[in-house]
């Protein structure tokens, strides 16, 4: 999954919950992929190209389609990791869309990178969890 | 060193949030994604810490609850929460804190630290919303 790359990808966060925005350094960084920047909304984005970006849904104020579309205006159409505790309706229908990826917080640091990882190659991903996302 | 029960539903956080308890001069007893309060009453910590946000019951039935069948053990809550009515809920079923998810691990580790050695932080965070 994660081999034949020199240069490990670009990864943005959106994590509006100020005390957990160190965090996501420690759940992604490694040979493949490093954290950028960390920035508390889509709008706090800037413009400049990742490889990816990763969007924290909860905490947010806007659905998430809402939100992927904000940071669609500000880095262009980059490809869009969604994390969220709860498979929402909303959540849901980003992936169905095929707008983002999506992983739900309980899964182990391994699975959101793979989930990161698929998102910034736009492939699928479907998370090993009882009962499925 | 004060013993703090973590109950963290967003799993992803939780090493973090052992990271700041440890960084605040605590030991995490156990890091939980659920509450169960016969689980906390058993493990008889010194500290709940409770991340509220995002979890399926009532924090204020639970700071209730808490408060009468382990009156020994000092609630904090953990929260984006803003609105003033709901802090002062809190406040009024036993919350000895409340400290606030939009302040940085620094701002958090301050306060805990604080809190565990014996003291209150009602975040301003919060109380000015």
């Amino acid at each position: 999954m994660e081999q034949g790359h020199r240069e490990p990808i670009r990864v943005c966060v959106v994590e509006a919950q100020a005390l957990f925005r160190e965090a996501w350094s420690a759940i992604v960084d490694s040979a493949d992929m490093e954290v950028g920047i960390v920035v508390g909304t889509p709008d706090e984005l800037p413009a400049r190209s990742y490889d990816v970006v990763v969007l924290d849904v909860d905490g947010q104020r806007e659905p998430c389609v809402t939100l992927i579309r904000r940071v669609w205006s500000r880095v262009g159409k980059v490809p869009v990791c969604a994390v969220a505790m709860r498979p929402t309706l909303d959540v849901l229908a980003a992936r169905t869309n095929g707008d983002a990826v999506l992983v739900l917080k309980s899964a182990p640091p391994s699975q959101v990178r793979a989930a990161i990882w698929a998102a910034a190659r736009r492939e699928r991903f479907e998370q090993a969890v009882a009962g499925g996302v | 060193m004060p013993h703090v029960y973590v109950v963290e539903p967003q799993t992803i956080f939780g090493p973090e949030v052992q990271r700041i308890v440890g960084e605040a001069g605590g030991t995490v007893s156990a890091i939980s994604p659920r509450l169960d309060l016969d689980e906390i009453i058993e493990a008889a910590p010194d500290v709940v810490l409770l991340d509220i946000d995002y979890t399926d019951y009532d924090p204020a039935e639970v700071l209730d609850a808490l408060r009468e069948e382990a009156p020994a053990v000092r609630p904090i809550v953990l929260t984006s929460e803003r609105e003033r009515g709901r802090l002062d809920r809190f406040r009024a079923s036993g919350a000895a804190s409340v400290v606030s998810k939009s302040a940085d691990d620094d701002e958090v580790i301050r306060d805990l630290r604080l809190i565990l050695s014996g003291g209150s932080v009602w975040d301003e965070r919060v109380e000015a919303a």
